[in-house]
């Protein structure tokens, strides 16, 4: 999960919750719209984790987001019952305006077949390991309670105490802090609560990286030096 | 910092998502220009590298020529078609094709529409579609998880975790999205109790008399 912070499942989370899921006859929608595309190293977040959905959302880097575009991925048993209801009702009531703009559909055409004619899953793997080492570099930051991560996506979670993980007060906005140096410095992240999400174009190269983590181990340190001034943490 | 004349230009007009708009004018937008690769140049031309590819989804960077190249061709060609009443166009067959081929399940046809929200709103009227056409009108709940982002949709909101999303959008208190429906199954230990209705807070905003005056004003006289 993204957007609500970075969330990794724990390994074989999805081979023990499926077979709840065909037990209860419940089916099993896959939002890859932040996953899809080679984000994780391999076309969908779904081969990563170990995932058999029923059916898929995708968007984002479906364009490389040069134009709104998503989609549903619909599979052969909605779509029996989605013809059996047009017998019924007459046509299938539903779409948007733009649902398939031929901008959207034509970059989404060429931003995949770029992806696989430059290896961009391939290039994803190869800079993995230079994102996993600049990530557990952070972990030694007095900032850094807990850090997050697949493929070439993570979320570094701020707090006030190491060992306890205890949270900073979350008026004290010190993620937002960090992002407001970070920017002075140079660079671009985003603050979820207290948790920085870092998501960087695929095509990002390992001098890049190091640029980018750099910069947020400067801002990180900016930070620190805030909080102890402001005495955020005896709060 | 006094703002910048594009600065206070974009305060003055522009509704800012996720963003604390009590504080805009004091934060001061960062009002972007130009990108090229893994960085973006604002209208200083301060260069930044952009380490969130936007939001989760510019991963070939900005400034792909071969790709806007692509997006050029197109809008020369055909700038606008739609798929309703059985009409077509190349582009939407291709890509419906490449992810047919791509994705690592089975799929029988592709709906397109322009985001996240609406792909996910979409899914949820499809799995109730299917549930109804198999005669299981009431099988309708849908399960999310503490955290989720799903979107901003009155639909996807109401799946998404977010106290500031759902604060604005949700429709919590109507059957589909029961607090119990939004019981966590990703990890029940951290499963936390939840209001079934908003709590009761006092109001945080009155109408200036203009602003009131302005949404009474008879519908007769379009002062425009
Ligand atoms: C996993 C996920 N689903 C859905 C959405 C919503 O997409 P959109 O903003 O295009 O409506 C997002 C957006 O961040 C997302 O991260």
């Amino acid at each position: 999960m993204g957007a609500g912070g970075v969330i990794v499942p724990p390994a074989g989370y999805f081979e023990a919750i499926q077979p709840i899921l065909a037990e209860h006859d419940i089916l099993f929608i896959d939002d890859e719209v932040i996953c899809g595309f080679g984000r994780t190293g391999n076309w969908f977040g779904a081969e990563t984790l170990g995932m058999k959905p029923d059916t898929m959302s995708v968007a984002k880097q479906m364009t490389s987001a040069y134009a709104p575009l998503g989609a549903v991925l619909v599979p052969p048993f909605y779509y029996e019952a989605l013809e059996a209801q047009s017998a019924k009702i007459g046509l299938f009531g539903h779409g948007f305006t733009y649902g398939g703009h031929p901008l959207g559909c034509a970059l989404g055409v060429k931003a995949i077949e770029i992806y696989q004619k430059r290896d961009i899953l391939g290039h994803v793997r190869s800079v993995l390991p230079k994102f996993d080492e600049r990530l557990a570099r952070l972990s030694g930051h007095p900032l850094v309670g807990e850090v997050r991560s697949k493929g070439l996506v993570a979320g570094v979670e701020l707090v006030a105490d190491l060992a306890s993980k205890r949270a900073f007060p979350p008026k004290a906005g010190v993620a937002n802090k960090c992002m407001a140096f970070l920017q002075e410095r140079g660079a671009i992240l985003r603050a979820i609560g207290d948790t920085i999400a870092i998501c960087p174009p695929m095509v990002i190269t390992e001098a890049e990286l190091d640029l980018l983590f750099d910069r947020l181990e400067q801002a990180l340190d900016d930070t620190e030096g805030w909080v102890a001034r402001e005495g955020l943490r005896s709060a | 910092m006094p703002l910048t004349n594009v600065q206070a230009r974009d305060v003055e007009a522009v509704v800012h998502p996720y963003t604390p708009l009590n504080r805009l004018r004091e934060i001061g937008p960062l009002v972007l220009e130009r990108g090229r690769g893994v960085f973006v140049y604002d209208t200083q031309g301060r260069e930044y590298i952009e380490g969130m590819a936007g939001l989760w989804c510019a991963g070939l960077g900005f400034g792909d020529e071969e790709l806007a190249e692509a997006g050029a061709e197109q809008l020369r060609k055909l700038p606008y078609y739609h798929l309703f009443g059985a009409k077509g166009m190349e582009p939407a067959i291709e890509l419906a094709e490449k992810l047919k081929e791509l994705a690592p399940i089975d799929v029988a046809r592709v709906f397109f529409c322009s985001s996240g929200s609406e792909a996910n709103d979409t899914q949820v009227k499809l799995a109730w579609y299917y549930n109804n056409a198999l005669g299981r009108p009431n099988k309708k709940k849908i399960i999310s998880r503490v955290k989720a982002y799903h979107g901003v949709t009155v639909m996807t909101a109401s799946l998404t975790d977010c106290p500031t999303t759902t604060s604005i959008s949700t429709c919590r208190s109507t059957a589909c999205c029961t607090p119990t429906a939004r019981t966590t199954i990703a990890s029940p230990s951290r499963a936390r109790p939840r209001r079934s209705s908003p709590p009761a807070s006092p109001p945080t905003f009155a109408p200036s008399s203009s602003a009131r005056g302005r949404r009474r004003s008879p519908p007769s006289s379009p002062s425009r």
